[in-house]
């Protein structure tokens, strides 16, 4: 047939391909009808039944943005600076202030690498700083005797380390709290981008995220001592408020003396008593509202007043507020904590949620391997009588007093909020403490209802936008629009078996794109057409006028295309989420667009004009 | 049917009047961008964004003294898509604890509106200077290849017209959307699908720039004894109609994606309606014209 042989091969393929990579959705769609008629028993058991069946199709059927899904988009950074700090040892003020002096300049570039700007900028002030100061690594071979290229390198293992190991901790995180096809994926050297289908609470999974999960087993403070430092404390800041006293505060300064001028309200001149209630009561140094945490913990970090607190002791507050304020502001208890941890979470081999016997209140039990269990006995033997607290994530949960020496390796969190809470905990405790802090640095969440409205609208511009020019081309172009149409319904089938088929995802800035491909998608056809009537006008047959049209509209056609399909690859390259939806569905339309209009089109015109001799009109 | 066809305005005689028209518009632009300057979304500022559900209507003005009672700062309020409520906070505060503030500022407030959250978006300030970077290196990058690429297709003369013709498209969109600014009832911040947009309006608009230059190169070879700018003038008014008819059925479309997208596709699609338009008015008056003043300039040193 003319010729065309190859081109209808083309066109039959590519319809064939399409639909091969698109029938998992329409099967989704049918099986999602299908279980939606059952009732939920039938639905659990179908299920269970056809789970591998569902999970495949659920796979290769189109993936939808959660911009349509509803759900929730993180992107998670580890925290490579707090990593290297806790990598280090003997950690003084020069380190801290190239620490800070880093990160700032490793944020002016997106994946910057810190390790080599951490070390720059060491080298940067002092040519001869060794860096094998602060880092000692047996295992990976770094002494004293280590070079700074090595110590870098060695932090750099560490760190890449770290993200792979961060990211299957989340990984674990999400499967636990059951999410339906969560994705999980790193992007650059340290982060890492969580999409979640269908969240409901983004409250509970920010914290299931960002949960670095270090749990510490810490002896208390002794209660005699506490007494005496709090009398120490209030005395402290009771004659700082005193003018003699600020003259030589003023000579330190290391600690802002307006701040000491400023009390609170002018309460009662104290600035400790101001912020915090005073108890001294066993382990607790007092109680203290929400928004005063962050003073008092300023006070008490003034390193005038290290010398006045216990040896070996720093303060950390409850992880439950015991009550609120007549204006509703929450209080937390104040405790004083060993700085010396006796067992970490990494003896923890299992934890459960459980309710207490009587109270029915949910709680986490957890068990210990052998040597946590060996050491657990040790120290609550040595213990009897005193308090240990339980910490998690630098909050005290608990503080239970020793009763006896504890054999079984066995051990409770309790005062918790709620099951969710305990249910959380027991998530990040089996998967593990993150081996670095994770900063959310992006998030977005969308609730079923936006999403479903966001659905409809993709849909009716879609449906609207396809009927307009539809319309359009028909009136101006007569049959030979109704082929253009034609095409443009091949086009439509395409585009979305192109985004199947690669697996891209449709977002609503991706039907947006499908909508303007269709508007643009008509110009090639336009090009034609009017090469076309201008040919007829010259007087040429219709054959001929449509071999010289298409002929010649060619080279118009694709210079037309190329720029926008440029912008498209720019677009998906330097974009970011949805717009690289919108990127996609603009390169796939503009290469279906292209490909209808030169070759299907021409199928249908030469099989209209020359084997069935209708007379196409140009209108 | 036909539009436009077979016409023989004096596109390339009345060049004058377009430049005037043009230069009237960017100035008017630039001004406003100076004095006004534009709106920029959270994606390059950083900060929190908060979309609010509930049963009845808020009243922005009162929303707005009650949550910057709450928060500390005030933040932006506006209506969003009939009875919800957008919200947007500067800073980087923890996105819980901003939510959980607003959510019993408004009841407490307004407890009979039952405020929930639909949906949450939050950019740190690390963040939204990677996508201000990526959407720079977008628009270098789109600009170096798009005249690179008309550079070895035509020559360097219409790569300049092209490149003129796509500056005084985006300079007058932009200027629009800063002269604007606060008025229209939907968002005209600046953000990743603005500049998405406004990337696409620069491919598009090359489209019918392109059409019009491979004419004039057609005719040129052809219509040998007449002027250039009878050359010009000639391909444009043979190209009319297709222009015509391409721009406004992609008019047509994202006036439907305006109409029909949704209130987050809403300032996206007014920059491609606007685009469109422009886009069309500089191929046929800006584009075109320069590559004739550009031969003439050439063609009087000689």
């Amino acid at each position: 047939m003319q010729g065309n042989g190859f081109k209808i091969f083309l066109t039959v393929f590519f319809l064939v391909l399409s639909g091969y990579y698109l029938y998992p959705s329409g099967q989704k769609y049918f099986l999602n009808q299908e279980m939606e008629a059952m009732s939920e028993d039938e639905r659990q058991a179908f299920e269970n039944e056809n789970l591998v069946r569902i999970r495949s199709i659920d796979e290769k059927s189109l993936n939808l943005g959660l911009d349509l899904l509803g759900g929730m988009h993180v992107a998670l950074e580890v925290r490579v600076d707090a990593l290297v700090r806790e990598l280090a040892t003997d950690i003084d003020e020069t380190f801290d202030d190239v620490l800070r002096a880093a990160s700032e300049t490793s944020n002016a570039s997106t994946d910057g690498d810190f390790i080599q700007v951490f070390v720059d900028e060491f080298e940067s002030r002092d040519g001869d700083a060794r860096l094998s100061r602060y880092f000692r690594n047996e295992a990976a071979q770094i002494t004293r005797r280590s070079t700074n290229a090595e110590v870098a390198s060695y932090l750099q293992t560490e760190a890449s380390e770290a993200v792979t190991r961060a990211m299957s901790i989340i990984r674990d995180r999400v499967d636990r709290y059951g999410v339906t096809e969560p994705s999980i994926q790193q992007q650059g050297s340290r982060r890492i981008i969580v999409e979640l289908p269908g969240i409901d609470d983004p409250e509970r999974i920010r914290g299931l995220l960002r949960g670095t999960a270090r749990l510490e087993f810490r002896l208390m403070v002794d209660p005699a001592e506490n007494v005496r430092s709090l009398q120490r404390l209030i005395d402290f800041y009771e004659s700082a408020t005193d003018s003699s006293d600020v003259a030589d505060a003023a000579a330190d300064t290391t600690f802002d003396v307006n701040e000491l001028l400023s009390g609170d309200d002018g309460g009662s001149g104290n600035e400790l008593l101001d912020a915090m209630q005073p108890t001294g009561q066993g382990v607790e140094l007092g109680i203290v509202a929400e928004e005063d945490t962050a003073a008092v913990n300023e006070l008490l970090s003034n390193p005038a007043v290290q010398d006045l607190l216990p040896r070996g002791v720093k303060y950390m507050y409850t992880s439950a507020p015991i009550g609120t304020t007549a204006e509703g502001l929450e209080l937390y208890r104040l405790l004083g904590v060993r700085t010396e941890i006796e067992l970490t979470g990494d003896v923890i081999t299992d934890a459960r949620v459980d309710f207490e016997q009587f109270t029915n209140v949910p709680e986490v039990s957890m068990t210990m391997n052998s040597e946590g269990a060996r050491t657990w006995a040790r120290v609550t033997g040595a213990n009897v009588g005193k308090n240990v607290a339980i910490v998690l994530d630098g909050v005290v949960y608990s503080w239970p007093n020793v009763l006896q020496r504890i054999t079984g390796g066995r051990s409770n969190i309790t005062n918790l909020d709620s099951q969710e809470e305990a249910q959380d905990i027991v998530t990040v405790l089996k998967s593990g403490a993150l081996p670095a802090p994770v900063e959310i640095v992006e998030e977005s969440t969308v609730g079923p209802s936006l999403g479903a409205a966001s659905i409809s609208a993709g849909l009716n511009s879609v449906m609207f936008g396809l009927l307009l020019v539809a319309l359009f081309m028909i009136v101006y172009y007569r049959s030979a629009g109704m082929v253009a149409d034609l095409a443009l319904i091949l086009n439509l089938l395409f585009i979305l078996g192109i985004l199947a088929g690669f697996q891209a995802t449709l977002t609503l800035p991706g039907i947006a794109g499908i909508v303007l491909t269709i508007g643009m998608a008509v110009d090639a056809n336009v090009l034609i057409f009017e090469r076309v009537r201008e040919e007829m006008s010259t007087g040429k047959t219709l054959k001929a006028s449509i071999d010289g049209g298409y002929a010649k509209a060619l080279s118009a056609i694709f210079d037309a295309n190329i720029t926008t399909f440029f912008v498209g690859v720019i677009l998906y390259s330097f974009g970011v989420g949805p717009i690289q939806g919108f990127a996609v569905t603009l390169m796939a339309g503009i290469l279906s667009s292209m490909f209808t209009a030169i070759v299907f089109s021409r199928i249908i015109m030469d099989y209209m004009v020359i084997e069935r001799k209708v007379g196409v009109s140009f209108g | 049917m036909r539009i436009l066809e077979n016409t023989n305005f004096r596109f390339i005689d009345s060049r004058r009047k377009g430049y005037i028209i043009s230069g009237i518009l960017i100035l008017l632009s630039l001004g406003s961008l100076a004095i006004n300057g534009l709106e920029v979304g959270i994606d390059f500022k950083g900060g929190r964004e908060f979309v609010i559900d509930s049963n009845e209507m808020y009243d922005v003005t009162a929303v707005r003294s009650v949550l910057s009672e709450a928060l500390g700062t005030e933040p932006e309020v506006k209506a969003y898509d009939g009875d919800m409520l957008l919200v947007r906070v500067a800073g980087a505060e923890d996105v819980t604890t901003v939510q959980n503030a607003i959510i019993s500022a408004l009841e407490a407030s307004f407890p009979e509106t039952e405020p929930r959250v639909e949906g949450t978006y939050a950019v740190s300030p690390r963040f939204a200077d990677d996508l201000k970077r990526g959407a720079i290196y977008s628009i270098l990058g789109s600009l170096l290849v798009i005249f690179v690429y008309i550079l070895l297709r035509f020559e360097w003369r219409f790569g300049l017209g092209a490149v003129a013709a796509l500056f005084h498209d985006v300079t007058i969109v932009l200027g629009l959307f800063s002269i604007l600014k606060g008025v229209l009832g939907f968002s005209l911040q600046i953000d990743q699908s603005i500049i998405a947009a406004f990337l696409t309006i620069v491919g598009y608009s090359l489209n019918d720039t392109v059409v019009v230059f491979d004419r004039i190169r057609e005719y040129s070879g052809i219509f040998k004894s007449e002027s250039y700018s009878a050359v010009v003038n000639k391909s444009i008014n043979n190209t009319l109609s297709r222009t015509i008819v391409t721009s406004g059925t992609t008019l047509f479309v994202v006036t439907v994606l305006f109409i029909f997208g949704g209130e987050v596709l809403r300032g996206f699609a007014f920059a491609l309606m606007v685009g469109v338009v422009i886009g069309t008015y500089s191929s046929i008056f800006v584009a075109s014209p320069l590559v004739v003043e550009l031969r003439k300039r050439a063609a009087s040193t000689r």
